[in-house]
């Protein structure tokens, strides 16, 4: 039985907000991964590092399996060759044929094939990035755990990872630790009432 | 945070993980007692808090002092060691009220103010911090009108997805430094934070 992390780690400013962290999707506040990591980012490498040695398989939606393709594909590196060598998973009704090494195209319905996945697979199944396909994950209770860093910047507007749930989560903090000097790593495990 | 020259202005507030002071139904049940966020402050000489609350907040805490039997019928429970002291201190300190409506207070050291501008002359003073209360209107106020130095947290473990968010009112961008990442009981996090504005301002 597989664990559906939802780590990568995930990036979120202190008021929730998870869109557009490195500024290529055109929102108005994105880039706030830089602007507000700072040197705090080689620290957040690390943890990132540490995260992909430690996973089975990524799950990913289309768009942040496009955006990590084309920036891991090419390189080499303990975290390249991982990363590249690893079973990657991604949700698409539209994607065909992927290039980047050992990918598989989920292509019906995601809360079948994930529930699927995490029976098929044993240790943790992360998935990085990827707010839309892990807001519907979070919502039908396939999460189990959280890794957030969360960046000391109040945004004030934007696409929060919690935005589309319809009932409360609880969750039990398993760890809380600064990286380097302002980021806050936190790390939760859903509680999933039987 | 003694300092002679400036105040500075603390908000300790109860949220959710997704940022959330209340529920969608206006609860706010992980919530252990409202006494919590004092307990994270150094000392201070003054509240301050927006008018929308101040009714329940004073009918709440006169209670603790005067009639802990309504207290205990409000709270379910018997009120905690924690919760006698808020109130004796909270009686002892001046309350600084926002409001242009609101005109009468019952809590013995209430005192109304109309403009948050007012507020930056309560920041020049000599003295010890200040305490922002809540609710979420008036903390977003002083972050949007740079006057709110730090930001205390209890993060509680749940996310809520919709009700009244702490920081819905944030009008523009802020940039904050981390001061401290600290597990506390319950499964809560206790996180601080510097707001670079206020720090900016001070310095000027």
């Amino acid at each position: 039985m597989g664990k559906i992390v939802m780590s990568g780690p995930q990036n979120v400013s202190l008021d929730g907000v998870v869109q557009d962290p490195d500024g290529e999707e055109g929102f108005s506040l994105g880039g706030w991964f830089v602007q507000f990591g700072g040197n705090d980012l080689e620290e957040w490498n690390k943890v990132a590092l540490d995260e992909a040695l430690g996973a089975e398989a990524w799950l990913l939606g289309r768009r942040s399996y496009e955006f990590f393709g084309v920036r891991w594909r090419p390189r080499s590196g303990e975290l390249a060759d991982k990363i590249n060598s690893m079973p990657k998973y991604v949700v698409s009704s539209t994607l065909e044929d992927p290039v980047w090494n050992n990918s598989t195209v989920l292509k019906g319905d995601v809360v079948t094939e994930v529930s699927k996945l995490k029976r098929q697979l044993d240790g943790e199944i992360v998935v990085p990035g990827s707010y839309q396909l892990g807001r519907t994950l979070l919502e039908h209770d396939l999460v189990d755990e959280l890794r957030l860093i969360v960046f000391p910047v109040l945004l004030g507007a934007g696409e929060r990872l919690f935005g589309e749930i319809s009932d409360k989560k609880p969750m039990r903090l398993l760890d809380a630790r600064t990286i380097g000097e302002s980021l806050a790593y936190l790390t939760y495990g859903l509680v999933h009432e039987a | 945070m003694t300092t002679t020259s400036s105040r500075p202005f603390i908000a300790a507030m109860q949220v959710t993980l997704d940022g959330y002071i209340l529920g969608p139904e206006g609860e706010a049940d992980w919530v252990d007692s409202w006494a919590d966020g004092l307990e994270l402050l150094p000392p201070v000489d003054a509240f301050v808090l927006g008018g929308g609350m101040f009714p329940d907040y004073e009918g709440f805490w006169a209670a603790i002092l005067h009639g802990p039997a309504a207290a205990s019928a409000w709270l379910g429970r018997d009120p905690y060691a924690r919760e006698f002291t808020y109130a004796r201190i909270a009686a002892e300190t001046e309350h600084l009220v926002l409001s242009t409506t609101l005109s009468h207070a019952t809590w013995p050291t209430g005192r109304f103010i109309r403009d948050i501008n007012e507020l930056r002359a309560v920041k020049g003073q000599a003295g010890n911090a200040v305490y922002a209360v809540g609710g979420p209107g008036l903390v977003t106020s002083l972050i949007n009108s740079g006057l709110l130095d730090e930001l205390r947290l209890i993060v509680h473990p749940v996310a809520v997805a919709g009700g009244k968010a702490l920081f819905g009112g944030v009008a523009q961008r802020q940039a904050l430094d981390l001061l401290k990442t600290e597990p506390a009981r319950s499964s809560r996090v206790n996180l601080t934070y510097r707001l670079r504005a206020a720090t900016a301002a001070t310095a000027a």
